[in-house]
Protein backbone atom coordinates (compact mmCIF):
# COMPACT_ATOMS: atom_id res chain seq x y z
CA UNK A 1 0.00 0.00 0.00
CA UNK A 2 0.97 3.57 -0.61
CA UNK A 3 0.71 6.07 2.53
CA UNK A 4 -1.77 8.94 0.58
CA UNK A 5 -2.30 10.48 3.68
CA UNK A 6 -0.80 10.11 7.80
CA UNK A 7 -2.42 11.74 10.37
CA UNK A 8 -0.14 11.40 13.45
CA UNK A 9 -0.95 11.88 17.22
CA UNK A 10 -3.47 14.77 15.93
CA UNK A 11 -5.59 16.19 19.00
CA UNK A 12 -7.99 19.13 18.77
CA UNK A 13 -9.58 20.71 21.83
CA UNK A 14 -12.74 23.13 22.08
CA UNK A 15 -11.97 24.87 25.80
CA UNK A 16 -12.40 21.97 28.16
CA UNK A 17 -13.91 18.98 25.46
CA UNK A 18 -11.15 16.93 24.21
CA UNK A 19 -12.63 16.70 20.57
CA UNK A 20 -10.15 14.23 18.80
CA UNK A 21 -7.38 12.73 21.29
CA UNK A 22 -4.35 11.71 19.47
CA UNK A 23 -5.70 9.80 16.36
CA UNK A 24 -3.06 8.52 14.64
CA UNK A 25 -3.67 6.14 10.99
CA UNK A 26 -2.22 5.73 7.37
CA UNK A 27 -4.91 5.78 4.40
CA UNK A 28 -3.79 4.41 1.34
CA UNK A 29 -4.00 5.20 -2.35
CA UNK A 30 -6.85 3.67 -4.12
CA UNK A 31 -8.11 3.02 -0.81
CA UNK A 32 -11.72 3.71 1.00
CA UNK A 33 -11.74 4.34 4.44
CA UNK A 34 -15.33 4.36 6.36
CA UNK A 35 -15.13 7.18 9.56
CA UNK A 36 -17.63 5.64 12.28
CA UNK A 37 -18.55 6.53 15.57
CA UNK A 38 -21.48 7.57 17.65
CA UNK A 39 -22.84 11.32 17.99
CA UNK A 40 -20.43 13.40 18.96
CA UNK A 41 -17.15 11.29 18.52
CA UNK A 42 -15.55 13.98 16.51
CA UNK A 43 -15.75 12.29 12.94
CA UNK A 44 -15.96 15.96 11.46
CA UNK A 45 -13.84 17.29 13.53
CA UNK A 46 -10.97 15.10 12.68
CA UNK A 47 -11.89 16.18 8.61
CA UNK A 48 -11.88 19.59 9.58
CA UNK A 49 -8.44 19.30 11.43
CA UNK A 50 -7.39 17.10 8.02
CA UNK A 51 -8.40 19.77 5.56
CA UNK A 52 -7.28 22.50 7.16
CA UNK A 53 -10.70 24.44 8.34
CA UNK A 54 -8.77 23.62 11.85
CA UNK A 55 -5.59 23.54 13.03
CA UNK A 56 -4.80 20.69 15.29
CA UNK A 57 -3.10 21.85 19.08
CA UNK A 58 -0.78 18.83 18.46
CA UNK A 59 0.18 16.23 15.86
CA UNK A 60 0.99 16.12 12.11
CA UNK A 61 -0.83 15.58 9.12
CA UNK A 62 0.70 14.45 6.08
CA UNK A 63 -0.36 14.26 2.16
CA UNK A 64 1.22 13.13 -0.70
CA UNK A 65 4.42 13.23 0.90
CA UNK A 66 3.79 16.98 2.13
CA UNK A 67 3.76 18.47 5.78
CA UNK A 68 -0.04 19.88 5.66
CA UNK A 69 -0.88 20.64 9.36
CA UNK A 70 -0.88 24.09 9.54
CA UNK A 71 -2.11 24.73 5.89
CA UNK A 72 -5.49 26.11 5.27
CA UNK A 73 -8.41 24.50 2.91
CA UNK A 74 -8.41 26.40 -0.22
CA UNK A 75 -4.18 25.60 -0.25
CA UNK A 76 -4.68 21.57 0.52
CA UNK A 77 -6.96 21.39 -2.30
CA UNK A 78 -4.34 22.45 -4.99
CA UNK A 79 -2.44 19.47 -3.81
CA UNK A 80 -5.31 17.04 -4.11
CA UNK A 81 -8.00 17.23 -1.04
CA UNK A 82 -11.40 18.17 -1.58
CA UNK A 83 -14.15 17.32 0.20
CA UNK A 84 -17.67 17.52 1.22
CA UNK A 85 -20.06 18.80 3.62
CA UNK A 86 -22.72 17.22 5.93
CA UNK A 87 -25.12 19.92 5.16
CA UNK A 88 -25.46 20.98 1.70
CA UNK A 89 -25.05 24.57 0.39
CA UNK A 90 -25.01 24.56 -3.41
CA UNK A 91 -25.36 28.06 -4.70
CA UNK A 92 -29.20 27.62 -5.05
CA UNK A 93 -29.76 30.51 -7.58
CA UNK A 94 -26.74 29.58 -9.76
CA UNK A 95 -27.13 26.21 -12.63
CA UNK A 96 -25.99 22.80 -11.77
CA UNK A 97 -23.10 23.00 -14.24
CA UNK A 98 -22.29 26.79 -12.61
CA UNK A 99 -22.23 25.20 -9.01
CA UNK A 100 -19.71 22.03 -10.02
CA UNK A 101 -17.50 24.83 -12.51
CA UNK A 102 -17.09 26.90 -9.57
CA UNK A 103 -15.21 23.02 -7.87
CA UNK A 104 -12.94 23.31 -11.11
CA UNK A 105 -12.43 26.75 -11.28
CA UNK A 106 -10.29 26.89 -7.72
CA UNK A 107 -9.33 22.83 -7.20
CA UNK A 108 -5.87 21.04 -7.79
CA UNK A 109 -5.26 24.06 -10.15
CA UNK A 110 -6.71 27.47 -11.07
CA UNK A 111 -8.58 26.60 -14.66
CA UNK A 112 -9.92 29.37 -16.67
CA UNK A 113 -13.90 28.84 -17.25
CA UNK A 114 -13.59 27.02 -20.77
CA UNK A 115 -11.67 23.96 -19.24
CA UNK A 116 -13.17 24.45 -15.80
CA UNK A 117 -16.81 23.94 -17.62
CA UNK A 118 -15.28 20.77 -19.39
CA UNK A 119 -14.26 19.30 -16.53
CA UNK A 120 -17.73 19.80 -14.65
CA UNK A 121 -19.67 18.14 -17.37
CA UNK A 122 -16.93 15.49 -17.03
CA UNK A 123 -18.00 14.97 -13.65
CA UNK A 124 -21.30 15.26 -13.49
CA UNK A 125 -22.00 12.71 -16.25
CA UNK A 126 -19.84 10.44 -13.81
CA UNK A 127 -21.93 11.74 -10.34
CA UNK A 128 -25.62 11.11 -12.76
CA UNK A 129 -26.62 14.91 -12.99
CA UNK A 130 -26.07 15.33 -16.82
CA UNK A 131 -29.43 15.59 -17.98
CA UNK A 132 -29.70 18.35 -14.94
CA UNK A 133 -27.21 20.51 -15.96
CA UNK A 134 -28.98 23.52 -17.43
CA UNK A 135 -31.55 23.62 -13.91
CA UNK A 136 -30.84 25.50 -10.75
CA UNK A 137 -29.35 24.38 -7.70
CA UNK A 138 -32.40 24.94 -5.57
CA UNK A 139 -34.64 22.84 -7.91
CA UNK A 140 -32.83 19.76 -6.83
CA UNK A 141 -34.11 17.01 -4.92
CA UNK A 142 -32.05 16.28 -1.53
CA UNK A 143 -30.80 13.39 -3.74
CA UNK A 144 -29.44 15.41 -6.45
CA UNK A 145 -28.18 18.00 -3.90
CA UNK A 146 -25.95 15.38 -2.30
CA UNK A 147 -24.94 13.98 -5.76
CA UNK A 148 -24.05 17.92 -6.54
CA UNK A 149 -22.09 17.76 -3.72
CA UNK A 150 -19.73 14.89 -4.49
CA UNK A 151 -19.90 16.48 -8.02
CA UNK A 152 -18.41 19.65 -6.71
CA UNK A 153 -15.57 18.44 -4.73
CA UNK A 154 -14.26 15.65 -7.77
CA UNK A 155 -14.44 18.65 -10.02
CA UNK A 156 -11.34 19.67 -8.05
CA UNK A 157 -9.47 16.51 -9.32
CA UNK A 158 -8.90 15.40 -6.14
CA UNK A 159 -6.19 12.69 -5.32
CA UNK A 160 -8.15 12.10 -1.74
CA UNK A 161 -11.81 12.73 -1.70
CA UNK A 162 -13.30 13.25 2.18
CA UNK A 163 -16.97 12.11 2.07
CA UNK A 164 -19.56 13.80 5.18
CA UNK A 165 -22.46 11.69 5.13
CA UNK A 166 -23.21 11.40 1.76
CA UNK A 167 -25.70 9.21 2.39
CA UNK A 168 -27.85 10.50 4.71
CA UNK A 169 -31.38 11.20 4.05
CA UNK A 170 -31.29 9.03 1.21
CA UNK A 171 -33.85 6.21 0.38
CA UNK A 172 -32.85 2.98 -0.46
CA UNK A 173 -32.37 2.96 -4.24
CA UNK A 174 -30.68 6.28 -3.92
CA UNK A 175 -28.19 5.28 -1.65
CA UNK A 176 -27.57 2.31 -4.16
CA UNK A 177 -26.56 4.65 -6.73
CA UNK A 178 -24.13 6.51 -4.32
CA UNK A 179 -22.46 3.70 -3.46
CA UNK A 180 -22.19 3.08 -7.02
CA UNK A 181 -20.73 6.69 -7.63
CA UNK A 182 -18.67 6.24 -4.83
CA UNK A 183 -17.29 2.88 -6.31
CA UNK A 184 -16.74 4.49 -9.62
CA UNK A 185 -14.22 7.57 -8.05
CA UNK A 186 -12.22 4.90 -5.94
CA UNK A 187 -12.04 2.71 -9.23
CA UNK A 188 -10.69 6.02 -10.92
CA UNK A 189 -7.55 6.13 -8.43
CA UNK A 190 -8.78 8.49 -6.32
CA UNK A 191 -8.90 7.43 -2.64
CA UNK A 192 -12.15 7.91 -0.51
CA UNK A 193 -12.37 8.74 3.31
CA UNK A 194 -15.99 9.03 4.42
CA UNK A 195 -18.19 9.62 7.90
CA UNK A 196 -21.08 7.39 7.50
CA UNK A 197 -24.04 6.22 9.69
CA UNK A 198 -26.05 3.55 7.24
CA UNK A 199 -23.59 1.04 8.32
CA UNK A 200 -24.32 -1.43 6.51
CA UNK A 201 -23.46 0.61 3.20
CA UNK A 202 -20.13 1.88 5.20
CA UNK A 203 -19.21 -1.74 6.02
CA UNK A 204 -19.92 -2.95 2.35
CA UNK A 205 -18.20 0.09 0.54
CA UNK A 206 -14.82 0.41 3.44
CA UNK A 207 -11.75 -1.95 2.94
CA UNK A 208 -10.88 -0.69 6.10
CA UNK A 209 -13.01 1.54 8.97
CA UNK A 210 -11.66 3.54 11.26
CA UNK A 211 -13.78 3.72 14.94
CA UNK A 212 -13.90 7.28 17.12
CA UNK A 213 -15.53 7.44 20.19
CA UNK A 214 -14.82 10.14 22.63
CA UNK A 215 -12.48 11.54 20.28
CA UNK A 216 -10.00 8.42 20.76
CA UNK A 217 -9.55 6.04 18.44
CA UNK A 218 -11.48 3.28 19.18
CA UNK A 219 -10.55 0.82 16.32
CA UNK A 220 -9.31 0.19 13.14
CA UNK A 221 -9.26 -2.21 10.34
CA UNK A 222 -11.34 -4.50 7.89
CA UNK A 223 -15.25 -3.94 8.49
CA UNK A 224 -15.85 -7.79 9.56
CA UNK A 225 -13.14 -7.12 12.62
CA UNK A 226 -14.18 -4.22 13.28
CA UNK A 227 -17.74 -5.07 13.85
CA UNK A 228 -16.81 -7.87 16.07
CA UNK A 229 -14.46 -5.62 18.50
CA UNK A 230 -15.85 -6.12 22.03
CA UNK A 231 -14.75 -2.07 22.38
CA UNK A 232 -16.90 -0.94 19.35
CA UNK A 233 -19.89 -2.75 20.21
CA UNK A 234 -19.36 -1.35 23.43
CA UNK A 235 -19.86 2.21 22.34
CA UNK A 236 -22.17 1.71 19.82
CA UNK A 237 -24.85 -0.73 22.40
CA UNK A 238 -23.61 0.90 25.70
CA UNK A 239 -22.58 -0.57 28.66
CA UNK A 240 -23.38 -4.08 29.84
CA UNK A 241 -22.61 -3.66 33.56
CA UNK A 242 -24.72 -1.08 34.39
CA UNK A 243 -27.90 -3.68 33.35
CA UNK A 244 -26.43 -6.49 35.55
CA UNK A 245 -26.24 -3.98 38.61
CA UNK A 246 -29.46 -3.06 37.45
CA UNK A 247 -31.25 -6.46 37.27
CA UNK A 248 -29.30 -7.56 40.51
CA UNK A 249 -30.62 -4.80 42.61
CA UNK A 250 -34.63 -5.61 41.09
CA UNK A 251 -33.74 -9.30 42.09
CA UNK A 252 -32.52 -8.32 45.16
CA UNK A 253 -36.03 -6.40 45.84
CA UNK A 254 -37.67 -9.56 44.79
CA UNK A 255 -39.80 -7.16 42.22
CA UNK A 256 -38.72 -9.02 38.95
CA UNK A 257 -41.90 -9.80 36.54
CA UNK B 1 -54.74 -8.39 24.08
CA UNK B 2 -55.16 -4.52 24.44
CA UNK B 3 -53.16 -2.12 22.12
CA UNK B 4 -53.46 1.19 23.92
CA UNK B 5 -51.28 2.86 21.07
CA UNK B 6 -50.88 1.54 17.61
CA UNK B 7 -48.85 3.53 14.77
CA UNK B 8 -49.13 1.93 11.38
CA UNK B 9 -46.86 2.85 8.55
CA UNK B 10 -45.76 6.08 9.35
CA UNK B 11 -43.44 8.38 7.85
CA UNK B 12 -41.66 11.56 8.36
CA UNK B 13 -38.99 13.61 8.08
CA UNK B 14 -37.79 17.39 8.32
CA UNK B 15 -37.84 19.43 5.14
CA UNK B 16 -36.91 17.32 2.22
CA UNK B 17 -34.67 14.92 4.56
CA UNK B 18 -37.16 11.41 4.96
CA UNK B 19 -36.37 10.32 8.12
CA UNK B 20 -39.09 7.28 8.87
CA UNK B 21 -40.03 4.54 6.43
CA UNK B 22 -42.52 3.09 7.56
CA UNK B 23 -42.97 2.50 11.42
CA UNK B 24 -45.13 0.05 12.60
CA UNK B 25 -45.28 -0.63 16.65
CA UNK B 26 -47.92 -1.54 18.95
CA UNK B 27 -47.95 -0.65 22.24
CA UNK B 28 -50.08 -2.98 24.88
CA UNK B 29 -51.79 -1.66 27.83
CA UNK B 30 -49.41 -2.19 31.15
CA UNK B 31 -46.55 -2.74 29.61
CA UNK B 32 -42.88 -1.34 29.09
CA UNK B 33 -41.92 -0.71 25.33
CA UNK B 34 -38.72 0.12 24.36
CA UNK B 35 -37.79 1.64 20.69
CA UNK B 36 -33.28 1.45 20.43
CA UNK B 37 -31.51 1.53 17.42
CA UNK B 38 -28.27 3.40 16.49
CA UNK B 39 -28.01 7.15 15.73
CA UNK B 40 -30.14 8.60 13.36
CA UNK B 41 -32.56 5.41 13.08
CA UNK B 42 -35.05 7.50 13.61
CA UNK B 43 -35.69 7.03 17.73
CA UNK B 44 -36.75 10.89 18.54
CA UNK B 45 -38.10 11.36 15.22
CA UNK B 46 -40.82 8.75 15.75
CA UNK B 47 -41.90 9.75 19.15
CA UNK B 48 -42.16 13.28 17.88
CA UNK B 49 -44.01 12.41 15.08
CA UNK B 50 -46.50 10.36 17.45
CA UNK B 51 -46.78 12.84 19.86
CA UNK B 52 -47.60 15.04 16.41
CA UNK B 53 -44.60 18.21 16.85
CA UNK B 54 -42.91 16.61 13.55
CA UNK B 55 -45.60 16.54 10.98
CA UNK B 56 -46.50 12.61 9.84
CA UNK B 57 -46.31 12.65 6.02
CA UNK B 58 -47.94 9.35 5.71
CA UNK B 59 -49.14 6.35 8.11
CA UNK B 60 -51.53 6.84 11.20
CA UNK B 61 -51.58 6.29 14.61
CA UNK B 62 -54.13 5.14 16.54
CA UNK B 63 -55.11 5.59 20.38
CA UNK B 64 -57.04 2.66 21.96
CA UNK B 65 -58.41 1.86 17.91
CA UNK B 66 -59.05 5.57 17.13
CA UNK B 67 -57.40 7.46 14.69
CA UNK B 68 -55.61 10.32 16.33
CA UNK B 69 -52.94 11.14 13.42
CA UNK B 70 -54.54 14.32 12.54
CA UNK B 71 -55.27 15.65 16.19
CA UNK B 72 -53.37 18.46 17.44
CA UNK B 73 -50.09 17.89 19.91
CA UNK B 74 -52.19 19.44 22.14
CA UNK B 75 -55.47 17.54 21.32
CA UNK B 76 -53.21 13.84 22.00
CA UNK B 77 -52.38 15.02 25.26
CA UNK B 78 -55.63 16.04 26.42
CA UNK B 79 -56.27 12.42 25.60
CA UNK B 80 -53.40 11.33 27.92
CA UNK B 81 -50.71 10.67 25.22
CA UNK B 82 -47.49 12.57 27.01
CA UNK B 83 -43.76 12.54 25.80
CA UNK B 84 -41.16 13.37 28.30
CA UNK B 85 -38.92 14.86 25.76
CA UNK B 86 -35.03 14.59 25.34
CA UNK B 87 -33.59 17.20 27.22
CA UNK B 88 -35.77 17.58 29.45
CA UNK B 89 -37.28 21.00 27.97
CA UNK B 90 -37.89 22.06 31.49
CA UNK B 91 -39.34 25.66 32.70
CA UNK B 92 -35.29 26.86 34.14
CA UNK B 93 -36.98 30.12 35.76
CA UNK B 94 -39.69 28.23 37.32
CA UNK B 95 -39.70 26.60 40.93
CA UNK B 96 -39.81 22.76 40.97
CA UNK B 97 -43.97 23.01 41.51
CA UNK B 98 -44.21 25.48 39.15
CA UNK B 99 -43.12 23.10 36.57
CA UNK B 100 -45.30 20.23 37.90
CA UNK B 101 -48.44 22.31 37.68
CA UNK B 102 -47.56 22.89 34.00
CA UNK B 103 -47.52 19.63 33.79
CA UNK B 104 -51.35 19.16 34.66
CA UNK B 105 -52.35 22.62 32.61
CA UNK B 106 -54.59 20.38 30.50
CA UNK B 107 -58.23 19.76 30.69
CA UNK B 108 -57.41 16.18 31.44
CA UNK B 109 -55.50 16.58 34.45
CA UNK B 110 -56.58 19.94 36.21
CA UNK B 111 -59.27 18.47 38.30
CA UNK B 112 -57.02 15.87 40.08
CA UNK B 113 -53.51 18.03 40.30
CA UNK B 114 -53.41 18.25 43.92
CA UNK B 115 -53.57 14.26 44.17
CA UNK B 116 -51.48 13.93 41.23
CA UNK B 117 -48.90 16.05 42.74
CA UNK B 118 -48.75 14.18 45.69
CA UNK B 119 -48.24 10.99 44.02
CA UNK B 120 -45.35 12.79 41.83
CA UNK B 121 -43.92 13.65 45.55
CA UNK B 122 -43.92 10.17 46.72
CA UNK B 123 -42.83 8.75 43.24
CA UNK B 124 -39.62 11.39 43.84
CA UNK B 125 -39.33 12.43 47.34
CA UNK B 126 -36.26 14.43 46.10
CA UNK B 127 -38.74 16.62 44.38
CA UNK B 128 -40.77 17.85 47.00
CA UNK B 129 -37.47 18.59 49.28
CA UNK B 130 -36.48 21.26 46.43
CA UNK B 131 -40.35 22.19 45.61
CA UNK B 132 -39.68 26.22 45.85
CA UNK B 133 -36.19 26.07 43.78
CA UNK B 134 -35.70 26.59 40.43
CA UNK B 135 -35.63 24.12 37.72
CA UNK B 136 -32.35 25.50 36.45
CA UNK B 137 -30.33 24.65 39.85
CA UNK B 138 -31.38 20.86 40.03
CA UNK B 139 -28.55 18.55 39.08
CA UNK B 140 -28.96 16.70 35.58
CA UNK B 141 -30.99 13.67 38.06
CA UNK B 142 -33.06 16.10 39.41
CA UNK B 143 -33.79 17.71 36.46
CA UNK B 144 -35.08 14.18 34.98
CA UNK B 145 -37.16 13.32 37.52
CA UNK B 146 -38.53 16.84 37.29
CA UNK B 147 -39.10 15.97 33.36
CA UNK B 148 -40.97 12.84 34.17
CA UNK B 149 -42.79 14.12 37.25
CA UNK B 150 -44.68 16.48 34.76
CA UNK B 151 -45.37 13.97 32.36
CA UNK B 152 -47.06 12.11 35.50
CA UNK B 153 -48.93 15.30 36.26
CA UNK B 154 -50.58 14.42 32.75
CA UNK B 155 -52.19 11.20 34.28
CA UNK B 156 -50.67 9.17 31.41
CA UNK B 157 -52.05 6.31 29.12
CA UNK B 158 -48.97 6.18 27.16
CA UNK B 159 -46.24 8.18 28.60
CA UNK B 160 -42.98 8.50 26.37
CA UNK B 161 -39.81 9.03 27.58
CA UNK B 162 -36.70 10.33 25.23
CA UNK B 163 -33.43 9.34 26.49
CA UNK B 164 -34.26 8.71 30.46
CA UNK B 165 -30.02 8.05 31.10
CA UNK B 166 -28.31 9.92 28.77
CA UNK B 167 -25.47 12.16 30.41
CA UNK B 168 -26.61 10.86 33.87
CA UNK B 169 -24.21 8.74 35.86
CA UNK B 170 -24.62 5.22 36.54
CA UNK B 171 -26.04 4.80 39.61
CA UNK B 172 -28.81 8.26 38.62
CA UNK B 173 -29.34 6.28 35.83
CA UNK B 174 -30.16 2.67 37.92
CA UNK B 175 -32.61 4.93 40.57
CA UNK B 176 -34.56 6.35 37.76
CA UNK B 177 -35.00 2.55 36.22
CA UNK B 178 -36.04 1.39 39.34
CA UNK B 179 -39.18 4.23 39.57
CA UNK B 180 -39.52 3.14 35.64
CA UNK B 181 -39.90 -0.11 36.91
CA UNK B 182 -42.31 0.73 40.12
CA UNK B 183 -44.40 2.45 38.16
CA UNK B 184 -44.76 -0.02 35.46
CA UNK B 185 -46.14 -2.25 38.41
CA UNK B 186 -48.63 0.42 39.18
CA UNK B 187 -50.53 -0.26 35.42
CA UNK B 188 -48.59 2.53 33.44
CA UNK B 189 -47.89 1.79 30.08
CA UNK B 190 -44.67 2.99 28.95
CA UNK B 191 -42.54 3.49 25.99
CA UNK B 192 -38.59 4.77 26.26
CA UNK B 193 -36.31 5.31 23.93
CA UNK B 194 -32.84 4.38 25.50
CA UNK B 195 -29.43 4.38 24.32
CA UNK B 196 -28.16 1.59 26.16
CA UNK B 197 -28.89 -1.09 24.52
CA UNK B 198 -28.89 -3.80 27.49
CA UNK B 199 -30.54 -1.61 30.19
CA UNK B 200 -33.58 -1.36 27.82
CA UNK B 201 -33.63 -5.30 26.85
CA UNK B 202 -33.10 -6.13 31.04
CA UNK B 203 -36.13 -3.80 31.92
CA UNK B 204 -38.39 -3.80 29.05
CA UNK B 205 -41.19 -5.90 28.30
CA UNK B 206 -41.57 -5.68 24.34
CA UNK B 207 -38.58 -4.25 22.30
CA UNK B 208 -38.09 -2.44 18.67
CA UNK B 209 -35.28 -2.18 17.29
CA UNK B 210 -35.15 0.43 14.73
CA UNK B 211 -32.33 0.84 12.16
CA UNK B 212 -32.18 3.76 9.34
CA UNK B 213 -35.51 4.64 9.74
CA UNK B 214 -37.58 0.85 9.63
CA UNK B 215 -38.48 -1.42 12.45
CA UNK B 216 -35.41 -4.13 12.13
CA UNK B 217 -36.18 -6.18 14.52
CA UNK B 218 -39.08 -6.87 16.93
CA UNK B 219 -39.99 -8.89 19.71
CA UNK B 220 -40.09 -10.08 23.86
CA UNK B 221 -37.27 -8.50 24.85
CA UNK B 222 -35.85 -11.38 26.47
CA UNK B 223 -35.68 -12.95 23.38
CA UNK B 224 -34.72 -10.31 21.09
CA UNK B 225 -31.81 -10.01 23.94
CA UNK B 226 -30.75 -13.64 22.66
CA UNK B 227 -30.59 -12.83 19.15
CA UNK B 228 -27.52 -11.60 18.68
CA UNK B 229 -28.87 -9.50 15.86
CA UNK B 230 -28.73 -6.30 17.30
CA UNK B 231 -24.80 -5.84 16.80
CA UNK B 232 -26.30 -6.64 13.40
CA UNK B 233 -28.78 -4.11 13.88
CA UNK B 234 -26.20 -1.27 14.73
CA UNK B 235 -23.00 -1.98 13.04
CA UNK B 236 -24.52 -3.12 9.88
CA UNK B 237 -22.45 -7.03 9.51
Amino acid sequence: MITLLEVSGVSKRFGGLHAVSDVSFILGEREIMGLIGPNGAGKTTLFNVVNGVYKPDKGTIKFAGEDITNRPPHQVVHLGLARTHQIVKPLQDMTVLENVTVGACFGREYQPLQPARKVALEVLERVGLAERAQMSARSLTIAGKKRLEVARALAARPKLLLLDEVLAGLNPTEIAHMIGIVRGIRDSGISVFMIEHVMQAIMSLSDRIVVLSFGQKLAEGRPEDVARDPQVIEAYLGDPDIAEKLKEKIDGRGTTG
Amino acid sequence: MDAVLQVEKLESGYGEVQVLWGITLQVQAGKLTTVIGANGAGKTTTLRTIMGSVPSWSGCVLMNGEDVTGLSTHAKANRGLVLVPEGRQLFPDMSVEENLEMGAYSHRARKRQKDNLERVYETFPRLKERRKQRSCTLSGGEQQMLAMGRGLMQEPAVLMIDELSLGLAPVLAQQLFLTLKSLRKQGLTIVLVEQNVHLALALSDHTYVLAEGRVEIEGDSREVANMGEVRRAYLGL
